[in-house]
């Protein structure tokens, strides 16, 4: 007995030795997968130690990366309460066959989260998801709906959620639940929901659907830019935030909203007279059954009335568009630049005119906003000094209608009248400046040339020499006005040649300087000068034209007939000098050549435009812009700010009547210029 | 083979010895063992299915110390003590105990059954016995695998590594013991203990050994009484 008694002694401080160890965090073993099958797999584990403190969560983590954690792979939390000892899960979803996953049960409390051992399987696969509901089944965009059915994954984006087309945020997940958002994109009613999870796709049996406004009706069907207009419907206030008005497809602001009823502005955008009013909410338009009208536009007044291009004038009435570029205006038939514009106002800027000519310096206006056009009961004068006629039928010249098309015509003045032509082709037409009209004659049937040269005398138009068929030519030639005929005549009398100036005074023609361009380079200009008589078809040498040592001539020089005597000069010489702007008067009563002070401009001044306005002479060369007028009395030339705005070099130049006419060139332009404005 | 022509050469000796042995009451004994774990190698409980631990030791031995008090002719009883030593963890592929080991240390009450003790013959030289001994274990399992992640906010913190644990068990033995004088004899036993018990490092709920001893064993308070 004592024996016993030592021995049970010895056990029991043996057993109460040692005691097992407690720990502050949980111990969990992975065990291995089981029922590896193309529907899913088994996970075990078994919990050895809650610890001391309350354990939150714990099932499994895996992932095709080694190490999954809790908060980057696929997880599986169970939802029974944790007890020591063993549990296990399966697992029917997310698994692609084939691959290599890894798998770690785990366990955590408040402070600590232990994972089991990896392990690692080959999947065969797992189930597609199953969507048995939804709900709520009508709503709208961003608002929360619960998806329910089974084989989610707990991962919210491996799951992907759509409704119709667009994919919608899933904020929460559970194996048989999930939350998800309306996509703010969604523009459909009905829209079919899916889940699709790992390339598996479950549809729901229901649709989802947006709740749409329904317009009723609205007042008043005619209204202003700025009015209000009170929609009446349904259903507006079901997603305020959503909630949009257009008329057409221009927003317009919403003063006020209720369910049945929305007070709108009409927008300053609209572009479109007649336009049905649509409501927008939950990404749907509504469109209205009636269509709203603009007001019709009134237009009063224009201010000033008289006024130059490229200022600004002021038109007044109702209802214009407050958007400046849906307001056209329209000034003697060119589209004015507004500048800024209100429904009873607008300012424009009147076109310059290098777009194009008014059709009048008494020029219409008329305004046109959204397809309501209102002339303006009166016109505008126009009152620039030069002022834009309308274009020449001339044809181009042929072969240069990238340069200048227009250019080299000759211009004679007879008749009240200007006769304009004859630029390397037969085209010849008469001008009428008091109407500003064109009319069509008799081509000339002579060897079309360049630089032809000629004069009016009693009515009949005598022209020829010039460069045409690669010939400098003499021939000479009378157009019959009254007849609208020509007449060959006798050839002139000096030398081929090309480039000549000739002008008439008091019914004598006059011709001389030139040069010979088939050896162009070689020939230094003809210095001899000629006059004309019509009445027996004769020409007679008069006094040279005064050049450099009686030898050098020129060519393409300018002549102006005036007042009885002739200025001539300019032109292009062989030799370097001021020679090229020398000018000349001729008095042919004495037979005597007068140089009068020098253009102006240096360099080759050649094929320059002149006319005798109101006994002033204007000149200007090839490349100067404006004109230079010459005052007899100082002797010496004046610049004249010119306002003509398309390039008339090698145009033509005359007067008539007060004015001046300039164009053609570059262009087939035409300029009248009237210094008394 | 050497260790067979050993213990039959004291064998032979004990059976031929010819000097009448004396009867005694005590007997200490000391004995090795060769230690055989036994078991599945991989530990299931439901669907969780994982290696076990202790099966799949590859090399296991122990050191035995008994006392055992004759209580009568043919019962004695007294208490043991072993000392088992675990090591060479390894099954197929598996890591998961690699570079671990078990010391175990058992006390065990014992009752043993034995034949009677004759004057003479060969129940003078050689005694036959079975025995029966509950115990108590005291497991240290210690281990350089990596058995947990365990993380706190500031990252992974260490694992524990080793635990003591109590296992409960029953051996059951047969043996010989044969006197080589009046003072000292060897002994030879095959004995079957399966205990029980639990750990936190690992699954195993229980584990089975059979185990081969060999061992000395020394006489004390003979009985020195004349029988006429």
């Amino acid at each position: 007995m004592r024996k016993a008694r030592w021995i049970i002694i010895l056990l029991i401080l043996f057993v109460s030795c040692k005691k097992q160890q407690e720990y502050d965090y949980p111990l969990i073993f992975t065990g291995q997968v089981t029922n590896i099958t193309s529907s899913g797999v088994t996970f075990s584990a078994k919990i050895t130690d809650l610890s001391k403190y309350k354990v939150t969560d714990y099932g499994f983590v895996w992932d095709e990366n080694p190490n999954p954690t809790i908060e980057t792979s696929e997880k599986y939390i169970i939802s029974d309460p944790p007890k020591i000892g063993v549990f296990s899960a399966n697992i029917t979803t997310t698994l692609r066959s084939g691959v290599l996953y890894y798998v770690r049960a785990f366990v955590r409390n408040s402070d600590y989260i232990t994972y089991g051992k990896q392990v690692s399987f080959k999947s065969l696969g797992s189930m597609a998801p199953k969507v048995a509901d939804f709900k709520p089944k009508t709503g709208n965009l961003k608002d929360t709906v619960m998806i329910i059915g089974h084989n989610f994954s707990f991962k919210p984006t491996n799951n992907t959620v759509k409704f119709g087309d667009f994919q919608a945020t899933v904020v929460k997940a559970k194996l048989d639940t999930l939350w998800v958002l309306v996509p703010d994109k969604l523009n459909i009613q009905n829209a079919q929901v899916s889940v699709s999870i790992i390339g598996n796709i479950a549809i729901a049996t229901d649709r989802y659907n947006l709740i749409a406004p329904v317009v009723t009706t609205f007042n008043d069907k005619i209204g202003s830019f700025g009015s209000q207009i009170t929609i009446t419907g349904k259903y507006f206030d079901a997603n305020k935030a959503s909630l949009q008005v257009y008329f057409d497809k221009y927003p317009a602001q919403i003063v006020s909203s209720n369910a049945t009823s929305i007070v709108a502005i009409v927008p300053d955008s609209l572009n479109k007279r007649i336009c049905n009013i649509n409501v927008r909410m939950n990404n749907l338009i509504i469109p209205s059954v009636e269509q709203f009208s603009l007001a019709p536009i009134t237009f009063t007044n224009i201010t000033p009335k008289v006024a130059i291009t490229g200022s600004t004038i002021v038109l007044t009435g109702n209802n214009f568009s407050p958007v400046a570029f849906n307001n056209i205006v329209t000034i003697g038939g060119l589209d004015a630049t507004v500048i800024k514009a209100s429904p009873n106002r607008i300012e424009v800027t009147l076109p310059l005119q290098n777009r194009g000519y008014y059709s009048s310096r008494n020029a219409s206006v008329n305004v046109n906003v959204l397809g309501d056009s209102k002339d303006y009961n009166g016109t505008l004068l126009i009152n620039d000094q030069w002022f834009r006629l309308k274009n020449s039928p001339l044809s181009v010249i042929p072969g240069s209608q990238y340069s200048y098309g227009y250019a080299l015509a000759n211009c004679f003045i007879a008749n009240n009248k200007a006769y304009i032509g004859l630029n390397n082709k037969a085209e010849f037409w008469e001008y009428d400046p008091t109407n500003d009209s064109w009319k069509k004659l008799t081509d000339f049937p002579g060897i079309p040339r360049w630089y032809g040269s000629g004069f009016v005398i009693n009515n009949k138009i005598y022209y020829g020499t010039g460069f045409g068929n690669n010939h400098d030519l003499k021939d000479w030639w009378e157009y019959n006005i009254s007849t609208n005929t020509w007449t060959a005549k006798n050839d002139f009398a000096g030398e081929k040649r090309t480039g000549a100036v000739a002008f008439q005074i008091e019914n004598i023609g006059y011709l001389g300087t030139g040069f010979v361009w088939s050896g162009y380079g070689t020939s230094d200009g003809y210095i001899d000068f000629w006059k004309y008589s019509s009445t027996d078809d004769s020409w007679t040498k008069i006094t040279n034209y005064p050049t450099i040592n009686n030898y050098f001539g020129t060519w393409w020089g300018i002549s102006v007939p005036f007042n009885g005597s002739a200025y001539i000069g300019l032109g292009n010489y062989t030799i370097s000098g001021d020679y090229m702007q020398r000018m000349y008067r001729y008095t042919p009563s004495g037979n005597t050549w007068e140089q009068i002070a020098n253009f102006p401009l240096a360099g080759v001044n050649n094929q320059s435009l002149g006319f005798n306005l109101n006994n002033n002479l204007y000149i200007r060369t090839s490349y100067s812009k404006d004109f230079y007028y010459y005052d007899a009395g100082a002797n010496r030339w004046i610049k004249v700010t010119t306002g003509i705005l398309t390039d008339v070099n090698n145009g033509i130049a005359f007067a008539y009547n007060g004015k001046a006419y300039v164009g053609l060139g570059r262009e087939n332009a035409m300029w009248e210029y009237d210094p008394s404005r | 083979m050497k260790k067979l022509i050993i213990l039959s050469i004291i064998i032979l000796l004990v059976i031929t010895g010819k000097a009448q042995l004396i009867n005694n009451n005590l007997n200490i004994y000391v004995g090795y063992s060769l230690v055989q774990p036994l078991g599945n190698s991989m530990f299931h409980e439901g669907d969780f299915i994982t290696p076990a631990l202790f099966p799949n030791f590859k090399d296991a031995k122990t050191i035995s110390a008994k006392v055992l008090a004759a209580y009568n002719p043919t019962f004695s009883v007294g208490i043991g003590f072993n000392y088992l030593d675990e090591h060479n963890w390894s099954f197929q592929d598996y890591t998961d105990y690699l570079n671990s080991t078990i010391r175990q240390y058992s006390l065990s009450p014992t009752v043993q059954y034995h034949t009677r003790f004759k004057e003479s013959g060969i129940f003078n030289h050689l005694r036959f016995y079975a025995e029966f001994a509950p115990s108590i274990q005291l497991a240290q399992f210690n281990t350089s695998s990596t058995l947990f992640v365990i993380e706190d906010k500031n990252g992974s913190i260490l694992p524990p590594k080793h635990s003591n644990d109590l296992f409960f068990g029953i051996k059951g033995s047969g043996g010989i013991e044969a006197p080589l004088n009046q003072y000292v004899g060897i002994m030879l036993s095959y004995s079957f203990m399966q205990s029980y018990g639990s750990s936190k490092l690992y699954n195993d709920k229980k584990y089975t050994i059979s185990q081969l001893e060999m061992g000395l064993y020394f006489k004390f308070k003979k009985i020195k009484r004349l029988s006429y």
